[in-house]
């Protein structure tokens, strides 16, 4: 299979830190988003230390405009971020072998402070959404 | 794994800013207060777990087939 993001060019200025990594990858520290025409609304979040580690990610509010996750203000502290404009949250995308059917992760949502180009994934309790929230929902 | 017996309101403390207390308990629960610094996130082990296997599955997420359903979100946003 193709590998898209084998020649990505970016600039420090890109690189996002995930200082713990996240769950799963403590190791996996550096990423860049990547945005791919054809994939739109989705984006990537990818590993830039040579480990071809991505993950594929959306903007919640765009499935799910009622998200509200209860984000504790201590969860955000390491985040640095002085103001709202300075988020951007996303929710990690698992690919299901029916595509149609592809879920994303509510309870684990991505943060990013863009502006200082730190980001983390938080653990939200809400019993309200899960780990696989279907995407595609019917009208 | 090290074990120790605490009482009821009684605390543990690791290294030197990390407290446990025993805040209650009855014969099947027992409520834990944790003191902790602000950068280091606290979770029940199961959640945790529970994004970890999420995390693993959608690393492991075949790229090329993302677009099919891309296709169908724009499709239902146009419709």
């Amino acid at each position: 299979m193709a590998d898209f993001f084998k020649d990505l060019i970016y600039s420090n200025d890109d690189v996002i830190t995930f200082a713990n990594g996240i769950p799963g990858f403590e190791k996996n520290k550096k990423f860049v988003l990547v945005q791919i025409p054809d994939f739109v609304p989705f984006e990537w979040l990818v590993c830039i230390d040579g480990s071809r580690l991505r993950f594929a990610i959306i903007n919640p509010m765009l499935f799910c405009p009622s998200y509200a996750p209860k984000i504790i203000k201590e969860q955000l502290e390491d985040l640095s971020i002085e103001k709202p404009e300075d988020i951007l949250l996303y929710a990690i995308v698992t690919i299901a072998d029916n595509p149609l059917s592809s879920t994303a992760n509510l309870i684990g949502p991505v943060v990013i402070n863009k502006t200082k180009r730190i980001g983390k994934q938080i653990i939200i309790e809400d019993d309200r959404y899960s780990t696989r929230e279907t995407i595609l929902r019917k009208k | 794994m090290l074990v120790l017996t605490r009482k009821l309101g009684e605390s543990i403390r690791i290294g030197d800013n990390i407290i446990l207390k025993v805040v209650d308990l009855d014969s099947r629960h027992v409520k834990i207060g944790i003191d902790a610094p602000k950068s280091i996130s606290v979770n029940r082990e199961e959640i945790y777990e529970r994004i970890q296997n999420e995390n693993k599955a959608a690393s492991s997420s075949k790229d090329q087939s993302l677009k099919n359903i891309a296709d169908a979100l724009r499709d239902n946003k146009q419709g």
